[in-house]
């Protein structure tokens, strides 16, 4: 069973530039997880849920890399590649690859890991509901923080976003926190219609959508929408209010079609646009509405909620088995995936399926690595090839394969990159050692970035 | 870890309990005027409900909840109250007893009044109006409360909601409640029952505190709260609370600072709360009450079985039991032979001694005790109270005719009518729908010498805002009947709604205007309150069926690229005005382009129609004709040197004639600009903003376009087409001639 209606796009061009040092070499979706690139989990994930092609879309500068690990794919999805540039926003890289994408698509952002049941249920919901978007939600649960205070993850404010839904999953708004000015309106407009809207800003947007093909119309039509969680989704679901569009095909559509024929250098930007199918796009604006202007619109409304619209598939926490979805923005983010996914294969039955595993020391170490004495490791994760000198202690880091640590060295809550060094006698707390940095003998150090640079 | 330290205190607390008496507090006013003019006559909550007086259901409630002790806080006719109340008796050893006052114009006063007495130290009781019907399970609620505050001293009150949609009959129509609560903890942190305002609003650090807030719509508040001594507290140190709802519970919520937590409790399906706000309300619950939604709570189970009437006002009591329920809600008194030829309609309720003359026809009626209803009159939707008399052939539809009243022959009494005790129509009147007729004295009636002369003339002197008292003796001797309104015969003056500034809310909305879906001034508030208000209710189901234009429309406008526009405006009306450097200007409009990630295209479009804007040209009362074009030329004059900047090579020109082009054809505004387009043309030429290679471009544009594009009216226009010929003559020739543009017309 495949989806052929739905095609997969996984966008490996994002810099990455929040996980910096961690990026300075290694395009973010080649950053290992338990040592395999999320790129790889994210192959498997559609593959699972039952595609059979994926757009892999790299950017110019780290493409060679994507590629050459694709080129060692072994899976059964048929994939194709796309460059682009790598400073756009995830809204222009799907502009500039809309000649492949011929129809309704899932985007994947390059950042993250999650389990199938909720991309299926994000396309089951989508399909359903004839919706022009539907975004997957998690809702962030209480956690125990290091201080052991009960409370929800520390979000970065560019990361959070208002979100309304509906009970019956409707999302009828989104605006991220930085974009709201001191008071959060809800119209009794809107309230009339959906007679109770859940508002918070507990419900983390993870950037897994399915988007209709219209919605490139859309994209086509503004141009300036750069970024596809913070602009786009925002846009559609306000669209939804908006009163429906005239008929007619508007004229600066018209306008903007033809001069390219005449000049195309006078759309500057991104390239000559394509003629516009109007039609189709007011098509579904229309269908996008939920508020006609016309007297009634209470019951049109009421019949509007069946088509189009902004949708979402709210994950509860993985407690009510909603599985793993999350992405790794930050660094810290990146460091609980690590930690999590570790903590997931140690709880696994069998726990066969990766090699290396320690469960007493809750370590994972790679293929040919070269531990010396009385090193101690826990809830770490050591790649491929690693060389860890006598008397080190590690203590829940990260390091990549082809890292060499030197004797007697004190490790925690760190990330050491690919092929980096570290000398004899080191004491890093909190630290990140950039790809291929070698970190003198002797150093302290709490909270630093190492990268070659330095 | 304080589980042993708490599970002790609990048992202390347990002890305590055990002692403590569950009180209530019962406000038997209303503080309102929705009953007027027969709470003028009798306290409102002794008026009949299905011929048992409405607070026999409240304390019904209370009673069957364990309630021992209960304060009556009574103001108006607090003597005919406190004589009906101390003739009952109450089931399980209910103390009912009454608290007067005179001077307390609203339940913060009142509330204030009794935490001075100090009679009141139920931690919790319950704070419930005397005109709620509830089957409620008000122990599950106490003790949910009791709990909740054992964990958090700080969650003081707790207010039952019940479900009901946003058209629900039982939601009043002069207010539109919103209330948000927290998913989680259920605490209100929003309370908004404003008519006026179109959303509402929450300050950002609500959320911070609160993972999901859910605004609901569909919730109406039951009017029963569940309160610590606190709330007293409260109360008395805020003198300026008056309406528990609109000062206390919004404030108390809104106010984060003072940590005082109130949560909601929101009732089963099956369980049934409402309150008779108004008389549309009162015709509601009636029917409710008939087809039984109310159970126990029923006409045939009598409800206040134990209070043996007689000495009150309502008479029945004892009797009620006596009803037999028949076939399609119709309830009738064994002791009742009606006429085989009356028709009775479904849920009809018919009280003991009530006599029906031949060929009436009776349809979702209330009669009380003793009403008449001659031979061939009509009664449909309407409630005739106690001794009420309605002559043959007469017509009541949608009325409520109070103990006493008489309705002459052959009169018509239809929707929304209310006649006060003792009113006497005459024979054949036919009163307007919406009459409220009283035989209390006008009081100042000597301030405003035309009372009950015009129609919709205004009461003089409105009074205290409460259910007024009548004044003494406004009986016989004062009574002035007007028998222009009433007819010959007749006993009784119209009674005028008067125009209090008490529903603040109410009285912004309608000047706040801008409603879209029936305008505010449409609506009559009296009707609001009134049996068969459909229109209203219309309306009400209409309002709010757009968007807010100001709000949401405008976000969308932003969202398909209109904000862009107007900034760029923005920024040459603000940069013309203080004088600022094109260069500068240039700067800012290509770092704002960056910042939105727009095309050069755009910023010229923006541009181009941002120097229109200033020249006058959207105007409404722009001047057609020359002036206009002088004016556009005063600002291409200014702004030549920015656009020629933005617009460098040909395809950029060419943007610059369309964006005036689409600025002339703007749907829906028609200006003036479409009339001289072929000067604007020239001055984009003269001023050298479109160059000779600009024009060409856009002409060939046009020339190759389709035939039916709306530009091409503008440029089929014949002084356009001449306009055209010229270039093309001039770009010939290769003449350099400095013409002006009122060469030829």
């Amino acid at each position: 069973m495949g989806h052929p209606e739905l095609q997969a796009v996984i966008l490996a061009c994002g810099d990455g530039a929040r996980l910096y040092p961690l990026t300075e070499e290694c395009p973010l979706s080649l950053l290992p997880v338990l040592n395999r690139p999320i790129l790889q989990y994210q192959l498997d994930l559609l593959e699972e849920a039952g595609f059979h092609r994926a757009l892999v879309i790299a950017a110019e500068e780290t493409s060679s890399q994507v590629f050459r690990f694709l080129d060692e794919y072994s899976g059964a999805l048929t994939l194709d590649r796309v460059v682009t540039d790598g400073s756009l926003d995830t809204a222009d890289v799907i502009r500039q690859a809309r000649d492949k994408i011929t129809g309704d698509f899932v985007v994947v952002p390059g950042d993250l890991i999650c389990e199938k049941g909720h991309l299926l249920a994000a396309m089951e919901r989508h399909r359903r509901r004839g919706a022009a978007l539907t975004m997957v939600l998690r809702e962030e649960g209480l956690e125990v923080d290091k201080k052991g205070k009960l409370g929800r993850p520390r979000r970065d404010d560019e990361d959070v976003d208002f979100i309304g839904l509906t009970p019956d999953g409707r999302v009828v708004m989104k605006a991220p926190l930085l974009d709201v000015e001191e008071a959060v309106r809800v119209q009794k407009a809107l309230l009339r219609r959906h007679t109770s809207v859940s508002i918070g800003t507990s419900l983390m947007d993870v950037g897994l959508y399915v988007l209709s093909q219209s919605v490139l119309q859309h994209l086509e039509e503004h141009r300036f929408i750069g970024s596809l969680q913070d602009e786009l989704a925002p846009a559609l679901v306000r669209r939804q209010f908006a009163p429906p569009l005239p008929p007619a095909p508007s004229r600066t559509d018209q306008a903007r079609g033809r001069i390219s024929i005449i000049a195309p250098a006078a759309s500057l930007g991104h390239g000559a646009p394509a003629p516009v199918a109007a039609d189709y796009y007011n098509d579904m604006i229309n269908k996008l509405n939920i508020a006609k202007g016309a007297p009634g619109g209470v019951a049109a409304a009421g019949a509007g909620d069946g088509g189009g619209g902004v949708c979402a598939v709210v994950l509860r926490t993985a407690a009510d088995g909603g599985g793993y979805c999350r992405q790794a923005r930050t660094l810290a983010q990146y460091s609980g995936m690590t930690k999590d996914l570790l903590e997931a294969q140690l709880q696994a039955k069998g726990g066969g399926r990766v090699e290396g595993l320690n469960r007493k020391d809750q370590t994972l170490i790679g293929e040919g690595c070269t531990v010396g004495e009385k090193v101690t490791c826990k809830s770490s994760v050591i790649g491929r090839g690693c060389t860890i000198g006598a008397r080190c202690k590690i203590n829940n880091c990260v390091v990549m394969e082809g890292a060499r640590i030197g004797e007697a060295c004190t490790i925690q809550n760190s990330v050491i990159c690919a092929n980096a060094g570290v000398g004899d006698g080191c004491n890093l707390n909190d630290c990140q050692v950039g790809t291929l940095h070698a970190v003198a003998a002797g150093t302290k150090a709490k909270g630093e970035a190492f990268t070659r640079s330095i | 870890m304080a589980k042993g330290k708490a599970k002790g205190g609990g048992d202390e607390h347990q002890q305590q309990d055990d002692q403590q008496k569950v009180q209530a507090v019962l406000l038997a006013d209303s503080f309102n005027t929705n009953f007027r003019p027969i709470s003028y006559e009798m306290p409102k909550v002794l008026c009949p409900l299905v011929n048992t007086p409405m607070i026999d259901y409240t304390l019904e409630l209370l009673a069957s909840n364990g309630v021992q002790e209960v304060f009556v806080f009574c103001v108006n006719h607090a003597q005919q109250l406190s004589e009906y109340l101390s003739a009952g008796a109450w089931g399980d050893g209910m103390e009912v007893r009454c608290v007067t006052s005179t001077n307390c114009l609203s339940a913060g006063d009142a509330l204030r009044e009794l935490d001075q007495m100090g009679i009141v130290h139920g931690d919790p009781f319950v704070l419930i109006h005397g005109d709620v019907v509830s089957t409620v399970d008000l122990k599950a609620v106490l003790r949910a409360h009791k709990e909740a505050k054992k964990k958090d001293p700080s969650k003081i009150m707790t207010m039952c909601f019940k479900q009901a949609g946003p058209n629900s009959r039982l939601r009043p129509l002069m207010n539109d409640l919103v209330v948000g609560l927290d998913r989680d903890t259920q605490q209100v942190v929003l309370f908004n029952n404003s008519l006026s305002t179109r959303s509402a609003s929450l300050p950002l650090e609500a959320f911070k505190d609160h993972a999901q807030i859910e605004f609901r719509s569909d919730l109406l508040d039951c009017y029963i709260d569940i309160c610590s001594p606190e709330v007293l507290v409260q109360i008395s140190d805020n003198f300026d609370y008056q309406d528990l709802r609109q000062h206390f519970v919004t404030n108390e919520v809104a106010n984060v600072e003072l940590g005082n937590k109130i949560m909601a409790h929101i009732v089963g399906p099956r369980e049934y709360s409402a309150r008779v706000e108004d008389l549309r309300l009162y015709h509601a619950v009636s029917r409710d009450i008939i087809r039984r939604w109310t159970y126990p709570l029923v006409p045939d189970n009598a409800v206040s079985s134990t209070s043996s009437g007689g000495s009150g006002g309502g008479g029945d009591g004892g009797s009620a039991c006596a009803l037999r329920a028949q076939r399609g809600y119709v309830y009738r008194h064994r002791g009742v032979t009606l006429p085989r030829s009356v028709s009775v309609g479904a849920g009809t309720v018919i009280g003991p001694d009530v006599a029906v003359g031949e060929g009436a026809v009776l349809s979702g009626c209330v009669l009380g005790a003793g009403a008449r209803i001659g031979a061939g009159a009509r009664v449909t939707d309407s409630y005739v109270w106690e001794g009420a008399e309605v002559g043959e052939g007469a017509r009541v539809e949608g009325a409520v005719l109070a103990a006493g009243s008489r309705v002459g022959a052959r009169a018509a009494v239809p929707m929304g009518c209310v006649l006060g005790a003792g009113v006497a129509l005459g024979g054949g009147v036919a009163l307007p729908p919406f009459t409220r007729l009283t035989c209390i004295a006008q009081r100042d009636a000597g301030a405003d010498g035309a009372w009950g002369g015009a129609w919709g003339s205004t009461e003089s002197g409105g009074g205290g805002g409460a259910d007024d008292e009548a004044h003494d003796g406004g009986d016989a001797a004062a009574v002035v009947s007007d028998v222009a309104v009433v007819g010959e015969g007749g006993r009784g003056r119209l009674w005028l709604e008067a125009e209090e500034g008490e529903d603040e809310g109410w009285d912004s909305g309608s000047d706040g205007g801008g409603d879209s879906g029936g305008g505010a001034g449409a609506v009559d508030i009296g009707r609001c309150r009134s049996i068969g208000c459909h229109a209203e209710e219309a309306w009400r189901a209409q309002r709010w069926s757009s968007f807010d234009l100001d709000d949401e429309i405008a976000a969308a406008a932003a969202a398909a690229g209109d904000n862009f526009h107007q900034v760029i405006r923005d920024m040459l009306v603000t940069g013309s005005a203080e004088g600022h450097p094109i260069d500068n200007l240039l700067l800012e409009i290509k770092g704002y382009k960056f910042a939105q990630n727009r095309s050069f295209a755009e910023c010229i479009r923006a541009s181009t129609e941002a120097v229109l804007d200033l020249a006058g040209c959207g105007k409404p009362d722009a001047a057609a004709g020359m002036p206009l074009v002088a004016a556009v030329r005063e600002q291409l004059q200014l702004w030549k040197t920015l656009l020629s900047r933005l617009a460098q090579n040909a395809a950029d020109q060419v943007e610059v004639i369309m964006a005036v082009e689409q600025y002339a054809l703007r749907p829906g505004k028609a200006t003036p600009l479409a009339g001289v387009f072929r000067f604007i043309l020239q001055l984009l030429y003269d001023t050298e903003v479109v160059s000779e290679e600009g024009m060409e471009q856009w002409i060939a544009l046009r020339r190759s376009g389709p035939a039916t594009a709306p530009e091409m009216t503008l440029f089929n226009a014949p002084q356009t087409q001449e306009f055209i010929a010229w270039l093309e003559d001039e770009e010939e020739e290769s003449d350099d001639e400095d013409e002006d543009d009122d060469d030829d017309e």
